[in-house]
């Protein structure tokens, strides 16, 4: 039996499948469609201090081999999170990631601070990346300044591992990855979703009631795997490879390129078990590359010749 | 624990997944309305009116599964019916498909229409909004209900299901007055029922729900809004409905798609 686990500082994932924030809601939306232990991780909504609507629909369009979404985190809020949501996740195993999300460091603080003391919380995404609220996709991981100073906030606030989800826009990625590193961060996720734009020719309005949204799906796969690639180049610390898995192809790929784990999204949202399917796939095809874990193969890619 | 330590068969124990269901009929309407038929005789039993189904053509080039209301029901055969318009590239790819052919579809999905409840009853239809109205009538009829349909369309040529609907009390209406009375649906709305169920165009539903909104009429309709996942899980077909917190953004999937109208609030 080959080992597939993976660890971000002391935090051991079972396997490498983590789902990823805002494409599996708070969990319990998932419990009839897959046994949620079977999971190597899960992250949540993203998180605010206080409830948020959203934008007006509609939100989400298919766009070539992918989709652009524009939730604009929708969510209950820490405090209902904490009452409502935590107490489900009580029944089951998986590492559970909470994405802090906020407009400023503040509310990032605010959030941990307050859901810090519950047991049942693994680790933090802090999300410095998404692109859909009214900025025009303005976020603080497009700049090193401003990631450090909303992880050198949180450091502080709590002993459980850290990891900052990054745009695909900086300047340079692994820039911002190492910032994050310097600032006490246990781990990078990336790439959230680009910013894009669906146009409706009939009408000439934009697909999205928000004009513009992240795109995601097996479109934006190469390009996230040359971010993980450059990263795992620059850092030292653990990457949460994604975009466009959908496949156990794809996912030992992103391991290939310098990922520890994974992070399914858009494969989830398309079916509900895909997830566990991609675990199944990549599990039967890593013997077959001649490894016994996901430990040898990770950041094994070589030069073309 | 590896991670690898499961069978498939774990994956899929007591959940629900996609499923690949056989095309066993196909029938070409006009004006680019398909009706494509599947064998499944669980899915046939456990359809209600409003419910959904998502479903995915694993050999299109598009990615996201689309939403459908089922269509007519034949419990004998265990067969149901899968009514649609082509109104973009997930609905071509569907058309396109021939008897034979399988899909992936996931279902029943959301939340039914609450037949059950006692009183008079008005089914509303307008064009495609015919749908979940299909397995209703039959249900309605067997029970001995107070109950009739008033179907709306554009046109007599978009008027669908007529030999079908025969063996039922429906008044029709088409915007040109080629079939049934001249005028909209909502221009023949009866304050004398207790209960209205409605599913059509959003302009009809926000007629219908100002028309009821000072009676003692219950009414509910079926909501559209453009899905992702269509499992609750995405966010990305909320809209606004009055909740127990106030005004909020619902998902049409999760909560919906059917909503009592006093809660849903239109835009300006």
């Amino acid at each position: 039996m080959s080992d597939l686990s993976f660890s971000i500082g002391p935090l051991r994932f079972p396997n490498p499948v983590v789902l990823a924030s805002g494409t599996a809601g708070y969990g319990y939306e998932l419990e009839p469609y897959i046994d949620l232990d079977l999971l190597g991780g899960f992250i949540t909504k993203g998180i605010y201090p206080a409830p948020r609507a959203g934008n007006p629909s509609p939100r989400v369009y298919e766009t070539p081999s992918g989709m652009l979404n524009a939730i604009g985190l929708q969510g209950i809020g820490m405090v209902r999170f904490r009452d409502e949501v935590l107490p489900f996740w009580e029944r089951y195993k998986p590492p559970l990631g909470i994405n802090v999300a906020g407009e400023c460091p503040e509310d990032y603080a605010r959030v941990v601070e307050y859901l810090d003391s519950h047991p049942r919380i693994d680790f933090y995404e802090i999300n410095l990346s998404c692109p859909n609220v009214q900025t025009g996709g303005r976020s603080p991981s497009w700049f090193p300044e401003e990631t450090k100073r909303i992880l050198s906030t949180l450091r502080p606030l709590t002993k459980r591992p850290l990891i900052a989800k990054l745009s695909p826009h900086a300047r340079s990625v692994e820039e911002i990855a190492f910032a994050a590193q310097e600032a006490g961060a246990d781990g990078v996720s990336l790439i959230n979703t680009f910013i894009g734009l669906a146009v409706d020719l009939k009408s000439r309005r934009p697909m999205l009631h928000n004009l513009f949204g992240g795109v995601s799906g097996p479109a934006v796969k190469p390009m996230a795997l040359a971010m993980v690639y450059k990263v795992f180049q620059r850092v030292s610390l653990p990457i949460l490879g994604m975009g466009g898995i959908v496949s156990g192809r794809d996912l030992l790929e992103f391991i290939v390129a310098g990922a520890s784990g994974v992070q399914i999204g858009t494969a989830t949202i398309v079916d509900p078990q895909a997830p566990l399917r991609i675990l199944r796939e990549a599990s039967e095809l890593l013997p077959s590359l001649g490894c016994d874990s996901l430990g040898e193969l990770r950041g094994s890619l070589k030069p073309y010749r | 624990m590896t991670g690898n330590n499961f069978s498939s068969k774990m994956e899929t124990m007591d959940k629900k997944g996609y499923t690949p269901l056989e095309i066993v009929g196909k029938r070409e309407w006009r004006e680019d309305f398909f009706s494509l038929f599947f064998h499944s005789p669980l899915l046939t039993s456990s359809l209600r009116s409003g419910h959904f189904l998502m479903v995915r053509d694993p050999d299109a080039p598009t990615l996201l599964s689309r939403p459908f209301s089922m269509g007519r029901l034949f419990h004998d055969e265990g067969v149901f019916e899968l009514f649609f318009q082509v109104v973009g590239k997930g609905t071509e790819s569907m058309a396109r498909k021939r008897v034979g052919d399988t899909l992936s579809v996931l279902g029943p999905l959301g939340n039914p229409f609450p037949l059950e409840k006692p009183g008079r009853i008005l089914l509303i239809a307008g064009g495609r909004g015919i749908s979940p109205f299909l397995s209703a009538l039959p249900v309605l009829a067997e029970s001995k209900r107070d109950y009739s349909l008033l179907y709306g369309a554009k046109t007599a040529r978009t008027l669908l299901f007529r030999p079908f609907l025969a063996d039922f009390p429906v008044s029709y209406r088409t915007d040109d007055g080629s079939f049934g009375q001249r005028g909209l649906v909502v221009d023949g709305l009866s304050q004398e029922v207790d209960l209205v169920f409605a599913c059509g165009p959003e302009k009809m539903l926000e007629r219908v729900a100002l028309f009821y909104k000072d009676l003692p009429t219950e009414v509910y309709l079926s909501l559209e809004e453009r899905m992702g996942c269509g499992t609750g899980i995405c966010y990305g077909c909320a809209r606004k409905v009055r909740t127990d917190r106030g005004v909020e953004m619902v998902r049409v999937c999760e909560e919906g798609p059917v909503f009592e109208a006093s809660r849903v609030v239109w835009d300006e």
